[in-house]
């Protein structure tokens, strides 16, 4: 009863036509964001977080949850229309999405992708405030080295799952790690790898690098190999017959399914929506009774790839609001944006700014509501929109991006890191090394570092053997790491095999 | 400290010719993309650990500033090794085809000047050259486009930015 209590005062500090307009524009501006091919949620969120500057803590970053709730949502306005996925989680969605377009059922593609994703969203928002609460309550109990073993988790986890580039991903894991260590030490106040350059003696500002890994990096990847002068878009016909209640209502178990699990993958940090959407799927497919149908249009396709995307959004923020530690790209630039604001996100959020928690709940339900209604009425805009030439939209991204490094210091020097790590994004992600968890190297390093200090001045290394949360953790952890290892040396092996079989 | 940067930064430069040339002699030419970027990390992960045991600890502490960054560096170069090797033995697949980099290279020029102009012309002037030059840049030559796409930036980030929000803009060194 006390959380629908704390959610009525969330409520309450939305009405009134200030937060209202806020979440309108953020809505607006995700599915934009979303809906163009070339901007992801996370840059989406990223080149909008100056905007956030002159609000308060709480509206800033409700206005950056619609954003980032409704970017996911954009990304299946292109996949089902042009066959151009906006986001990559809505890659799936264009499976089935055009197809029905290709048939003459533009509308039956966009109305369910529309449904799904509130539907998802919904579902996805009711499990955040079942988990958040108990665990941020049990993180509250944890002691330094569970943190530590909690972060070292989060990070193995993100690199692990990154399949096929495994060790590029421990690679940019690390790297982010290593030049968190540029700047100060917490502990002992040594200045550390700075060159005596005074502006790194806070060590690299995370916004402006988070800026330029996200955004400068796909401009720069877009300029060398985007084509320009792309022939003529084929628009499908929007006019055509949008579902009825009853066919909803048809698709209502594969939402559902959907929605759960796209929630829980979402929580597992670096899984996110993609992964979500391709696993959900996937599971449709199997407990179809006619999965050859899949890929040619089959409604249900479309339900799974859209509310499992839609839930992971919330999925994301159960980690980062109960543990501090982001479950996403575009999670990990929301930490930037309550850095921003003072505020450490974790299970302190819960106790010492409880109403920013609770408004930040139901703004996620009324952002919901405003993106049903806007994705209802405004599609035939936001394809309009979504279409303009990348010719000139990528020169206005780089000045957003050095507006929005500059307003956080008001130094140049940011606008200088936030270009130097754009081009940084470039090169690696040229050569298959992820961004993301550069990103996410970059917001745990600290809270690694100083846990792991405190723990050693408290009681030595051997504190995290003797505290069971922090040995499980650990444990898991050397798992994470050691599992793509063995089956690496297992692949290659039976390569082996394989190769002398055959001469 | 300086003088034995330059020269540890020295070997690593000729270190990483060696490599290359290494590679495209042994007839690794479409991997040397990869080659470079792994021994570069390696790189720098030695960096961070010769110059981690440089850092001044204090006796009256407990915490030692080096043992973060060494751990970090460590295993970086573990992992950069382990990548070299899968590199070396074709196990990634080939470096991407290159694409417009010379369009790339312009553009971080470009940017690179406007980021110098905004500290002696002013954010709005240095903005409004580099958005023209990237527009003609990549292909788009209608001067209406031209001319409204930068006068209209100016007056949003000035009505956002400047009034809204009291962010004050950099006014740059000629006008002060």
């Amino acid at each position: 009863m006390e959380v629908f209590s704390h959610l009525y005062d969330g409520l309450a500090a939305l009405a009134g036509a200030r937060p209202f307009i806020i979440m309108v524009v953020g809505v607006i501006v995700g599915i934009l964001g979303g809906a163009m091919p070339g901007i992801s949620p996370s840059m989406a969120v990223a080149l909008l977080l100056p905007f956030t500057f002159g609000m308060t803590p709480t509206m800033g970053i409700v206005m950056l949850c619609a954003i980032y709730l409704a970017a996911n949502y954009g990304g299946s306005i292109t996949a089902v229309i042009i066959n151009t996925p906006g986001t990559p989680s809505a890659v799936v969605t264009a499976f089935d999405g055009y197809p029905l377009a290709q048939q003459g059922k533009a509308g039956w593609g966009l109305g369910i992708s529309l449904i799904a994703s509130v539907a998802g969203g919904f579902i996805g928002i009711a499990i955040l405030i079942l988990f958040a609460i108990p665990l941020a309550g049990l993180a509250l109990k944890f002691w330094p080295a569970e943190y530590f073993a909690l972060a070292l988790m989060g990070l193995t986890t993100v690199a692990s799952l990154g399949g096929g580039k495994w060790v590029e991903s421990f690679v940019a894991v690390l790297l982010g790690l290593l030049l968190n260590t540029i700047g100060m030490d917490h502990m002992t106040g040594t200045s550390r790898f700075t060159f005596d350059i005074i502006r790194l003696y806070d060590g690299f500002s995370f916004v402006p690098a988070l800026i330029g890994l996200f955004a400068i990096s796909e401009v720069l990847d877009n300029v060398e190999s985007f084509n320009f002068n792309m022939a003529k878009i084929e628009v499908a016909d929007l006019k055509s017959v949008w579902p009825t209640v009853k066919d909803y209502m048809k698709l209502k178990w594969t939402i559902a399914r959907a929605g759960i699990l796209g929630t829980v993958i979402g929580i597992f940090p670096g899984a996110g929506g993609t992964i979500a959407s391709f696993i959900a799927y996937d599971v449709e497919k199997r407990l179809s009774k006619e999965p050859e149908t899949f890929g040619r249009g089959n409604p249900h396709g479309v339900a799974a790839a859209e509310s499992a995307n839609s839930s992971s959004v919330s999925g994301a923020l159960v980690p980062l609001l109960a543990l501090g530690i982001p479950g996403s790209a575009s999670a990990a630039v929301l930490v930037g944006a309550l850095m921003i604001h003072e505020l450490r996100p974790g299970p302190e959020l819960f106790t010492r700014h409880p109403l920013l928690v609770y408004t930040l709940f139901s703004s996620l339900l009324v952002s919901n509501v405003i993106l049903l209604a806007l994705g209802a009425f405004g599609s035939r805009l936001w394809i309009k929109v979504s279409l303009i030439p990348k010719r000139i939209l990528y020169p206005f991204i780089f000045v957003f991006s050095m507006i929005g490094s500059y307003a956080v210091r008001s130094s140049l020097f940011d606008i200088g890191v936030c270009f130097g790590f754009g081009v940084l994004g470039w090169i690696l992600n040229r050569y298959r090394y992820p961004v993301s968890p550069i990103v996410l190297g970059l917001v745990l390093g600290a809270m690694l570092e100083t846990n792991l200090q405190m723990t050693l001045m408290m009681g030595g290394p051997s504190l995290f053997l003797t505290r069971p949360i922090s040995a499980l953790l650990l444990l898991l952890s050397v798992v994470l790491i050691a599992w793509p290892f063995i089956a690496d040396m297992k692949a290659r092996k039976k390569r082996q095999v394989q190769k002398s079989k055959g001469k | 400290m300086t003088k034995d940067l330059y020269f540890f930064l020295t070997v690593c430069v000729v270190l990483l010719f060696i490599v290359m040339l290494a590679s495209i002699r042994s007839g690794r030419k479409e991997r040397v993309g990869q080659v470079v970027v792994a021994f570069v990390l390696l790189e720098v992960a030695a960096l961070f650990i010769w110059m981690a045991y440089g850092l001044e600890i204090s006796p009256l502490m407990d915490s030692n500033p080096a043992t973060v960054p060494v751990g970090w560096a460590g295993a970086l170069a573990v992992f950069a090794v382990y990548q070299l090797i899968r590199v070396w033995r074709g196990e990634t697949p080939p470096d991407p085809k290159t694409g417009r980099i010379g369009k790339v290279l312009l553009t971080v020029v470009i940017v690179a000047a406007c980021i110098v102009g905004i500290e002696y012309a002013g954010f709005y002037i240095a903005t409004s050259g580099m958005i023209i030059l990237m527009l003609l840049l990549l292909g788009e030559y209608r001067v209406k486009v031209l001319v409204l796409s930068p006068l209209g930036w100016s007056l949003f980030a000035w009505l956002c930015f400047e009034k809204l929000l009291r962010l004050g803009l950099p006014v740059g060194k000629f006008w002060m």
